[in-house]
């Protein structure tokens, strides 16, 4: 059980794609107990960062998690899952055995998704995007990691989806930590506890609401 | 990772491609029983081509899945090497069998 302090430090990250500059200077903390958010627009390197901090995208960079240097997060599914924002789970795989390979039953799925009783023993291709989707994000927010990478996670989701996919990331909340990216921004900030906008490489941190409209994220509105 | 675990995660992997492995093995048997051991390293060729070919295949189409293996804690090669020593020892076992 890691503490109460437990934290994940992104620093020093620079990727380049095709001599295009994606990442040059991230900085970013996630702590236990807390939703940090990313934000930002198409194309600015969200997921690519996903995939740094993942390990799985080649980069310079320093990853720590609680100061220990941390260079394939993804051989350590004890300490970092990761959510991408495509389906990942293998359509013949049934919902049951995914559920118990993430250490799962399917009494806690049915306690956020009542809609799934009677079909825990179907392939997860037999079921639709949305469904699918939702297995994921539960399997993912539900895993034994000290930290989940959530990339998108209320896409392709109902409105009372998202809601319960937000209680759920809450309620979670209170034995690890969360780095979630999301075009649906007010839900991310509604639950976020610390928000990072990604612009020309490099983070921000937006303290105020009027950061994202200074930031160029969200278009600026006049107070009056 | 327990070992049942991983096994089974691993043949989970296994099973996308061992349709076309399998059809492999099956032509290469029939052959060896027709020509005898003298075809031997045209099978291992055989083989060789046409698991570069289904292991190409199925890296691009099921990129995607690798996140389900990696949120396990499998890498990989973790992924591969048992499966690719796996799939070649089956190969074997299967051309000794129609040997015999």
């Amino acid at each position: 059980m890691h503490d109460v302090n437990t934290y994940l430090s992104v620093n020093g990250v620079r990727l380049t794609l095709n001599h295009r500059c994606i990442l040059s200077a991230i900085n970013l903390q996630c702590h236990r107990h807390q939703v940090t958010g990313l934000l930002g627009r198409n194309g600015a390197g969200k997921s690519c960062l996903f995939q740094v901090i993942y390990g799985i995208l080649p980069a310079e960079k320093s990853i720590e998690f609680n100061g220990q240097v941390l260079y394939a997060a993804y051989r350590r599914p004890d300490l970092i899952t990761s959510l991408p924002q495509f389906h990942f789970i293998p359509k013949r795989a049934t919902i049951r055995s995914v559920l118990k390979n993430f250490g799962l039953t399917p009494d806690e799925l049915l306690h956020y998704f009542p809609g799934f009783r009677g079909s825990d023993t179907g392939a997860m291709g037999n079921l639709s995007t949305g469904e699918r989707r939702l297995i994921e994000i539960f399997t993912i927010v539900r895993s034994a990691a000290a930290f989940s990478l959530l990339d998108e996670p209320f896409s392709n989701l109902s409105p009372l989806h998202t809601e319960t996919v937000m209680q759920l990331i809450k309620n979670e909340t209170s034995r690890k930590g969360f780095l979630i990216t999301d075009h649906r921004f007010q839900q991310v900030l509604d639950i976020a506890q610390k928000a990072y906008v990604l612009k020309n490489g490099g983070t921000h941190l937006v303290e105020h609401n009027e950061d994202l409209a200074l930031l160029g994220y969200t278009s600026y509105r006049n107070p009056g | 990772m327990k070992l049942h675990l991983r096994i089974q995660l691993l043949f989970g992997f296994y099973l996308s491609f061992i349709l076309y492995s399998l059809a492999v093995d099956a032509a290469a048997a029939m052959l060896y029983a027709a020509y005898g051991s003298g075809i031997f390293p045209m099978l291992w060729l055989l083989k060789f081509m046409t698991l570069l070919f289904t292991c190409y295949t199925i890296h691009r189409r099921k990129k995607s899945e690798y996140y389900y293996y990696y949120n396990q804690g499998l890498s990989l090669r973790q992924i591969w090497i048992p499966v690719l020593v796996f799939d070649i020892g089956l190969f074997l076992c299967i051309t000794l069998v129609f040997h015999a």
